[in-house]
Parts: structure tokens; sequence; C-alpha cells
């Protein structure tokens, strides 16, 4: 179907219908061209200084210049509508004034074609009346009947099938919906700005049917919400019509302010005021005119509400961008705001006279009493009767005498004569009061109907009586008072005409200046859009090129699997370590890869059951005899990840070739404990030797040699404990140390490792203070080896001291064990690190304590193991405390 | 007539150990035997010893199986059988091959004496 749509424009004027039409509908609108072959679900507009024909499939355009003789263009298109399509002529009269088109209806009906005319919705409803007086409609319906029955022929046409519900049942369950949501009935509110807004929706989520929408909003609640939030767009900004401001402040201020005590505060009130720009700009004017009678200053009150709770929090802020400099003067700038970060923001002495509400204008107004109510560019986005509505609320608000302030393309309507205009061009009434006493002001603004006559009736006449009993006096009467009735009945007439037009005229006013406001905003949001746009398609780039660079560049072997195990891509480490190519493996199935070499059954395992379980998998180990490159211990990382809108599975699997490192620890383990035996082996005999060579000496009685033997056996015994913390750390890194575990009495084993450790040292006295003893569950041996640790290090780091105090603490768990010292202490860095393997603290002058520094990391890994733990707390130069503590009884693993 | 001197055994890769714990318990007043071979010690030949020292680690042969192979033939299962080792966890090793006791390199003379009288008058 081709739609071609022909209006009265003003030929001087460009037609900007094609952009205001494209933001109604889905379909291309353009605006024809002479020669222009029509293309099917196109809409054409008549550009302004032509009249428009169709000739087969082929637009032919005339000046409107040249042509002489009918004036319309709708009769001119119909007929040839009619001529060449005969029976696939659809005419459709809308509103309109005059009769164009009647004919051209006509035309299409004698040749077959079927016609439509808009039913009494028409807001001029002379063209659609005129045709159906014609007889030649098919259809009277409205507007959005049209569509529908349009749709219907189609379908018949082409023999299609789709069901789809009525444009009409779709715009009501949106609204419904956005009725539930914020209460609002937009059914109330001009329909076209709400199809508008629809429309607007429905192109920023490429949905092309308003029944597709309806669904997504059912589906999406946030949806729902920004729709909402777009019907309520104002855009308003500071001294909008300055000279409206003007006209208040030389009019209507100072009767305000004149006669008042300043206790009674003036109220005023400011429905529809988004974003607050109103509110303040009226605040301003109002300072500006009370100037510098600050002591005689009235309160002023200044509420603002609006609908939309997002403008209403906005509006309280008084924080504006810089460009309001576009419509405020700098000296106001200067006087009236403060600079901030994001632009400007009023000022206290303006804010404090400003309130902001959330409220409905055609609800029970907020506060009633108000002097002044500023209502712009609020009331033409309501429907006609809500406006009406409305306007009722805000007479009901207004004080006697109050003033009300429209905007400048709005009108009374119904209301007019419930005001006084006191100036109509600058939209300032004042409210109309039923009592007798009327102010100076008003008289001169009196309703014109009426006329004083009594002038006239008080000339003197004859008072003769005549035939019919009348005086020629009483004839002269009645006949100027018939004169009189005729001529206001017949300015009446003219008056409602008048009134009329100007309503009409009116509301197409209106609906131009919330057209225009719309484009304003649409202009705004599409800069931004396309901005954010951009930026979005540079982060994208900028994303992928990242992650690409990041995968090439890991060093190792990295796979990307989709869910069925296929391969995606690979990165060139993994074709370099497994010897593979690139062309064998992108969508081989792993398993498949290279001779099945991957089809590893611990692989298997850990793909297919534990990954889709756990999502990640951390430090798995897998050994496998690879073909090509020999056996192989593998280190896999795995994680699954959903990818792009429509969450596709992936599987993204690291490679980590530990072979190496594996074989490099099994040296050194096995290394170590080699050592470990071979020292000690040369050490036991030569302990043995000594100990021999001690026992001849004393049974020799030569103390003095067997007194050298014995400090020989002894620095024997220490290279042993050396070699067995080797030996230990060497175990529990490869976690083969094992645990004896059993029941022992705790308190014994302190008392004998003090006993023992006591006889290595003279000068210090070891001193236990224990609390009664328990039996607990460990190994006895290990926890030994700890005591004698922390003991021994006691000793050793505090050689000026001359007391060790070992103590325990017992509470219904734990046990703690304190072996205190008063030597060197160490530092907060030491207390941090002293548990760490190979640390070692450092005395004076740079000298170490000799030791390997891993007893404390083995006393540490020994009561982990019992689940306990150790710490210490030390005062550098005063001593230090180490501490273990750990479940007396056995832990379950 | 005098007790007989006891007889003990020793068995241990290394001569060095051998030879002091020969001295050592030669001096205690023991008649000692040493071999590196573990397979000496498995074949026992008559007399048997009264005890033996052995060896865990020994070059070619384990002394847990050489020990429970003992302590299950009739003829040796008798022989107390002390096993000596590096490592201190051998205690759970020695029961699980069915040795007597245990005790770990280096060691102190004392200790080895005092184990050694314990069990070498058990029969």
């Amino acid at each position: 179907m081709v739609f071609v749509l022909v209006q009265h424009l003003d030929p001087t004027q460009k037609s900007l219908l094609p952009e205001t039409l494209a933001r109604a509908t889905s379909l291309p609108v353009i605006e024809a061209t002479d020669g222009a072959t029509v293309k099917s679900n196109y809409i054409y507009t008549m550009p302004s200084e032509s009249y428009i024909t169709i000739e087969g499939s082929v637009l032919h355009l005339t000046s409107r210049k040249k042509r002489s003789g009918s004036r319309n263009p709708v009769d001119s298109f119909f007929q040839s509508l009619a001529k060449h399509h005969g029976k696939d002529a659809i005419g459709i009269v809308l509103s309109g004034t005059g009769s164009d088109g009647t004919v051209g209806i006509q035309a299409i009906k004698d040749n077959g074609g079927r016609t439509f005319a808009q039913d009494a919705s028409a807001q001029f409803n002379n063209m659609p009346k005129s045709a159906i007086d014609s007889g030649s409609i098919d259809f009277i319906l409205p507007a959005d009947g049209i569509a529908p029955a349009l749709i219907q022929i189609n379908r018949e046409a082409t023999g299609g099938t789709t069901k789809s519900k009525p444009e009409a049942s779709n715009i009501g369950t949106i609204l419904t919906l956005l009725k539930t949501e914020s209460g609002i009935d937009f059914l109330q509110y001009k329909q076209t700005s709400v199809n508008r807004r629809i429309q607007r929706r429905m192109s920023l989520n490429h949905i092309g049917s308003v029944e597709d929408y309806a669904e997504f909003l059912k589906q999406n609640p946030i949806e729902v919400e920004r729709l909402r939030k777009d019907m309520l767009i104002h855009v308003t900004s500071f001294f909008r019509e300055p000279d409206q401001f003007e006209t208040l402040k030389k009019l209507v201020f100072p009767a305000m302010l004149k006669n008042r005590s300043s206790k009674a505060p003036i109220n005023v009130w400011v429905p529809g005021c988004a974003t607050g720009e109103e509110a303040y700009s009226l605040a301003i004017a109002f300072q500006e005119s009370l100037g510098k009678k600050a002591s005689l200053r009235p309160t002023i009150r200044i509420l603002g509400t609006d609908i939309a709770k997002h403008a209403i929090t906005e509006a309280g802020e008084g924080v504006y961008k810089e460009d309001i400099t576009e419509h405020v003067s700098p000296i106001r700038i200067r006087k009236f705001f403060t600079k901030v970060k994001a632009g400007y923001k009023v000022k206290k002495s303006i804010r404090d006279m400003c309130e902001f509400k959330v409220a409905d204008v055609s609800q029970k107004p907020p506060r009633l009493h108000n002097e002044l109510i500023s209502c712009r560019n609020t009331l033409i986005y309501l429907g006609e009767e809500l406006q009406q509505k409305a306007l009722l609320m805000l007479l009901s608000a207004l004080e006697p005498e109050g003033v009300l302030l429209l905007g400048k393309s709005e009108g009374l309507g119904g209301s007019t004569k419930l005001f006084f205009p006191l100036d109509s061009s600058q939209r300032i009434y004042y409210k109309k009061t039923l009592s007798p006493e009327t102010a100076d002001l008003r008289k001169a603004f009196n309703s014109k109907a009426y006329m004083d006559i009594t002038p006239l009736v008080s000339q003197k006449t004859t008072t003769k009586p005549d035939e019919s009993g009348r005086t020629p006096r009483q004839k002269k009467i009645t006949k100027l008072k018939e004169a009189v009735a005729l001529t206001q009945d017949y300015t009446n007439e003219i008056i409602s005409e008048l009134d009329m037009v100007n309503e009409k005229l009116q509301s197409a006013n209106e609906e131009l200046a919330s057209n225009s406001e719309e484009l304003q905003t649409n202009n705004e949001e599409m800069s931004t859009l396309s901005a954010e746009l951009q930026t979005r398609n540079e982060d994208v780039t900028i994303a992928l090129d990242y992650a690409d660079a990041i995968i090439r560049t890991v060093r190792g072997p990295l796979l990307v699997l989709n869910k069925d195990l296929r391969i995606i891509s690979a990165n060139e480490a993994f074709y370099n370590a497994f010897k593979v190519a690139a062309n064998d493996t992108e969508n081989r199935l792993l398993y498949d890869l290279g001779n099945r070499q991957w089809n590893i059954p611990k692989l298997k395992t850990l793909l297919e059951k534990i990954l889709p379980k756990s999502n990640t998998l951390t430090d798995y180990e897998v050994v496998h005899d690879f073909k090509d490159i020999g056996q192989k211990t593998m280190l896999l990382n795995a994680r699954t990840l959903q990818q792009g809108p429509n969450k596709t599975s992936l599987i993204l699997l690291g490679i980590e070739d530990i072979t190496e490192r594996k074989q490099n620890e099994q040296q050194k383990d096995e290394f170590i404990s080699i050592a470990s035996h071979e020292l000690k082996t040369p050490i036991t005999s030569v302990k043995a030797y000594t100990q021999i060579l001690g026992q001849r000496f004393r049974k020799a009685g030569d103390t003095r040699s067997s007194e050298l033997v014995e400090k020989m056996d002894s620095q024997l015994d220490k290279l042993t404990d050396l070699i067995g913390d080797l030996l230990d750390i060497t175990m529990i890194e490869a976690g083969r140390i094992r645990f004896h575990e059993s029941y022992f009495d705790f308190n014994k084993l302190v008392e004998e490792t003090v006993e023992e450790l006591q006889r290595t040292t003279e000068k210090h006295r070891i001193v236990t203070e224990l609390q009664p003893s328990r039996t607990v569950y460990g190994d006895c041996d290990r926890l030994g080896q700890v005591l004698t640790n922390f003991m021994t290090n006691a000793i050793k780091y505090s050689p000026h001291a001359d007391k060790i105090i070992v103590s325990t603490v017992v509470d219904k768990d734990n046990v703690t064990l304190s072996v205190q010292d008063f030597g060197m202490g160490l530092s907060q860095k030491d207390q941090a690190k002293v548990f760490e393997r190979f640390y070692r603290v450092g005395g004076s002058n740079q000298n170490t304590y000799p030791g390997l520094g891993l007893g404390l990391y083995i006393a540490a890994e020994i009561i982990k193991r019992h689940k306990g733990r150790v710490w210490v707390t030390s005062k550098k130069a005063k001593g230090s405390t180490f501490c273990f503590s750990f479940p007396m009884t056995k832990q379950r693993k | 007539m005098a007790d007989a001197k006891k007889k003990i055994l020793v068995a241990d890769d290394n001569p060095a150990i051998l030879d002091a714990l020969r001295i050592m318990l030669e001096e205690e007043g023991y008649e000692v035997e040493t071999t590196v071979n573990g397979a000496t010690v498995q074949d026992m030949k008559q007399p048997l010893p009264d005890l033996l020292l052995l060896d865990i680690w020994m070059s070619g042969i384990d002394g847990r199986d050489v020990c429970k192979l003992l302590k299950g033939a009739a003829a040796t299962k008798h022989i107390p059988i002390i096993m000596i080792s590096a490592t201190k966890d051998i205690a759970q090793i020695a029961k699980d091959s069915g040795a007597d006791d245990c005790i770990s390199k280096p060691f102190q003379m004392e200790h080895l004496l005092a184990i050694v009288a314990k069990y070498v008058n058990k029969h």
C-alpha cells in the first residue's frame, strides 16, 4: 500500500511534515519529487509549493504559482488517483475546512475505489462533512479506526491472515500499564502527544508494531517507567517569554503589594513547574520588584508542583547547567546564583522563597488562597476535558481577584466566562467573582454583550396614546427594544462564532507549541544518543582488542571451547606446546585433537562432571603420555562463562605444563632425603666414637679429656638438630610429614622439656606456671619439638637475661602455652615475618643468630596440623612471648 | 660355668657405624658379629645370635622385609630384633614389620646399650 498525504499548506513556507510525521510512524516518510516512482509502504508528502497528481506509479508535481483555476489540491489528487487506479484507489478525507475533496471522492467512488471520511472527532469538520453529504463515503470512522480498516483491506488484497489486534486496544493496554505504574490516566492527556511519545519509545527500542510494544511493556517494568517519564517531559527555561514577566512586574505586582500588612504572606502556585526554572524566575522577579523595600517586604511563598517526581527532585536541588546564561542576564546570574561545579545554583535567598511538591494539576490543589498562579505550557498536554477540569481547580485555588498566568499559546477555552482578561495578549487573567462590588479595573473589561440602553429609553417623547392603546412613545420604545434585542442577539451570535474560531485557533496553537517543545527535547536527545552510541562502539572495540591481546600474549596455552567441547579458538602457546596446527585445532572436538591425545579420562571427568557443577576449576593436575611430546604433567584451570546477549556458554581452559617443575621438585625432595640420610650416617659413627672415648676417659679418671669429648658430643647434637630441621622441612613441603597422635599428659611433656633445656643453660632459670594438668590428644614428639624450639629460641635471644617463664592456660576447649623471654625482643616487621620459612632475625652489627631459620616455620606447621595457632607478642629490647594453642580433644578432620 | 657372652649381630651398610658399634658393644661385654650384607642376615647360620641390630635401609635389601622374614620363620622368630634408622618415624614401621623395638640414628650410647640390655636377656 502506498500512502500519499495531501494537505492545505502555505505555499511560501517549507513543509516540515516529513520530519514531523517520521516520528509518528515507522514507515519511511519522504517528500514527493516530480517523476518519482512510488514504493510500497512509503508515505509521500506534498511539497508546499506544488500540486500533486499521480499517473500509474509516478508522481507529478506542478507549481502552485503557475496553476490557475481550481485551488483544491485534494480534489486534484483524488481525481488523478481515481482515473489511474480505479478499484485500487482509496481516498480518505480527514479534518479540514472547506469542501476540498468532495468532488475527488465522488470520482474515486465512481471508479470503483473505496472512500473514508473522518467522523465527528475531526477538529475541522467541514471537509469530511461535505464529503459525507455527497453520499460518496463508504466508511465514516475516527482516525484510529481508519487504520485497522486499511489493514483489513490490505489483508484481503494480499490474502494474508495476520491476526493483529486493532491499534486502539493496544494503546489502551499501554495506557492501562502506565496507569497501574504511576496512577496517571494518560487517556485524559492529548492523545496526539501520547501517541507520539509511544512511537518514539518504540523506535528507540527498535519495535515496529504497537502490539509488540505493548507486549514488551508487559515484560519490562523499567520500560513502563521510562515511557511514563517521557510522557511527562516538559521543556522549560528561566524567564520564558520575558515580556510576560515584565507585564507581571508592571501591572500585577504593584497591585498585589499595595495596601497589605507585611505579615500576611503572598502565596504563589506554579503547577507543572517541571525542573523549577519557572518558580525560581518568579522568585527573582518578585525580588527585583520589591527591591530595596526590605523592611516592608511581605513573605512570598512560591509553591512549585509537578506530577513528575524526578523533575521535582531536580527542582529542589536548584542546580542548573551553565547554558542558563542564554536566558538569564549576567546581572541576575551575579545577584541570584552561585557558580558550582555542575553550573549554577540558586542562592539561598531565592531558594528559601520556594517549596516543591509532587502534585497533579487536575486534582485537588495542594494549597488554596493563592494570589498568583502561573501555569504555563502545562495545560496544552492535557486533553480538553482534563484541561477544563484543571482550570476549575486553578480557579478554586485562586483568591478573589487572584491572577492566573498562562502560556502564550494557551487559552481559557470553555472557562473564558470565569475570568477577566487583564492583558489577554500576555495571557494574564483575573478571577471573576460574583460579588456586585466591581473594582475599577474590571469595569473597563466588562462583557461586550451588555449594552446600556437606558440613555436611549430616557429620551423624552410625546405621551399621547394611539389606536392600539399605546402612545407613540410606547411604540417607539417597543420598537427600540426589539431593535436592541435583535442587535444583542446578532452580536452574541457573532461573539460565539468568534469564540469558536478562537478556540480552534487556540488548539492548533497549542498543538504547534507542544510540537516544537517535543522537537527541542528530541533534538537534544538525539545528539546525546548519538554521542553515547559512539562511545559505546569505541568501548566495544577496545574491549575486543584488549581481550584478543590478552589471549595472544598469555604465555600459557589457552583454549576456548563451546559447551559441546568443540574448540572455538586456541592461542599460539597452545599450538607450540602441543605441536598442533591451527587448522587442525579449530572447530575440532577436544577429544579428537592430534590423534586423540587429549582423550584423557581424567580430563573428561573434569570437563563433563566437575565443571558443570561448579563453574570454575582450579589447579587440577593431570598426568598423561602424549604421543609426540612424551609424558607430561599438566595443571588445568577451567572456567565457564556466558557471552553475549544470548548467553552462549563457553569454557575457558588454561593449561600449564608443570612436568619440569614437578621433576625438579621430585629431585629436590629426593636430594634432601638422601642428603639427610647421608649426613646422619657419618655423624652416627663419630658420635659413637666420641661417646666411647668419653667413657674411656672417665674410667681412666681423665676428667679434662672427658669434658672436651663431651663438648664435641654436644656440637654433634647441634648438627643433628640442623639436619633434622632440614628433613622436616622437606617432608612438610611434600606433605609427607606424618604425625603419630595419642593421648598424653601435656604438663608432663612441658616439665620434661623444661628439665631437659634447663640443663643446657646455666645463666637462665626456666620458671613454670602451669595450670592443672590435662590429657590432650596430639603428637607428643612433635609438640615436644615445638616446645624445645620455643625454649631454645628464648635462651638464644636473651643472652643477657636470667629468666624464662613458661606458662599454660587451659579453657574449655584449648590449651595455650606461652614462653616468655626478656631479651632483645622483635620489631613489628620481624613479628610479622618470624614464622616464615628461612626468616632469620638480625642481631646488632649485621650479626645473625645461628640457625637455618626453619625452626619456627616447622613449629607453626606442626601446630597448624593440630588445628591450633601460633603467635608472638613482643616489644623491642623488652622481650618476646611466643605462644601456641590447640584444641585438646581429638578434632574431627 | 659362667654365662656365655651374649652374641649380637649388627647389620648396617655403613662400615664406620659397624666399627663403632662393635667397639661399643664389645666394651660392654658382648660378642659382636657385623655384616653389611642383608642376605647374610636372612640366611642366618648357626649359632644364632641373641639379638639382632638391623638397619632399615640397606643397599639391595629392605630391612623390613628381612625382619618380617625372620619373625615369620620358626627357627628365628624368637630372636629380638632392634631396628635402626635415620628417621624418627620408624617406630610404626618397625612395629609393622614385627620388630621388638627401634632406635634412631644418631643414637646416644647409653640409650643403645640400655635397649640392648633390655632385650638380650629375654629369650
